[in-house]
């Protein structure tokens, strides 16, 4: 039952965010102490820059995981979607975190631009996985720049 | 920059992201000197970890159901 709320959040503004029925929308800036030609090649950056689905995906279970030797962390799966209207190339990952204190799966998305890079992460218990992939999987693909 | 996405209809804010812009924002506004820990937060978190900037779960749980959003910056000299 992924419905559906429209809140509009900045960075500034998390404690007066306004709710409508639809979806989420991020607004994020370039900090001040990126200049005009930063930003210039900012608009270039690209989660390719990063590399492929799967490569991005492990360098992400890579990190999460550490150096910790009780913690294990498998890719699952990758997938590339496109946005040629907007240039933008989405990253979904999903992959399995366990240790033996919990059992998770995570449901990732990434996207790089205007020298950003934004990550959703959906996470849930490996036991209730079942009941909320159709969800997950919906919010995972709505996801995506604006603007 | 603004993304968007969808979410659970009956899924609530994590509220301790507010607590955090709260306690950033105070301390950016400040007048007193920084404090003699180096600025560090009193409760030992590293100021330099991407946070989500939000984040969504199911009412009453305890966290391990959620999805989140992080932005952060690619370094200007990344290639």
């Amino acid at each position: 039952m992924v419905n559906s709320m429209l809140v509009s959040l900045s960075h500034k503004s998390l404690l007066t965010s306004r709710e409508y029925p639809r979806k989420l929308i991020i607004r994020s800036k370039l900090s001040k102490n990126t200049t005009r030609n930063e930003g210039f090649i900012y608009e270039f950056c690209r989660i390719e820059a990063f590399g492929g689905p799967k490569e991005v995906g492990e360098a992400v279970v890579r990190t999460i995981t550490g150096s910790r030797l009780d913690v294990k962390g498998t890719l699952t799966e990758s997938s590339l979607r496109e946005d040629s209207l907007r240039k933008v190339n989405y990253y979904k990952l999903e992959f399995r975190v366990e240790s033996p204190a919990f059992h998770r799966h995570n449901l990732a998305v990434c996207c790089a631009r205007a020298g950003r890079l934004y990550t959703l992460n959906a996470q849930a218990p490996e036991s209730a996985w079942p009941n909320v992939k159709a969800d997950f999987y919906r919010i995972a693909d709505s996801f995506s720049i604006i603007s | 920059m603004r993304a968007e996405f969808i979410y659970p209809a009956t899924w609530v804010g994590d509220q301790r992201l507010l607590y955090r812009a709260a306690e950033k924002t105070e301390y950016e506004r400040s007048l007193d000197p920084p404090p003699l820990n180096n600025g560090k937060s009193s409760d030992g978190r590293r100021k330099n970890v991407n946070e989500p900037v939000v984040a969504f779960g199911p009412p009453g749980s305890s966290g391990e159901l959620n999805v989140s959003v992080i932005v952060s910056q690619v370094p200007p000299d990344f290639s």
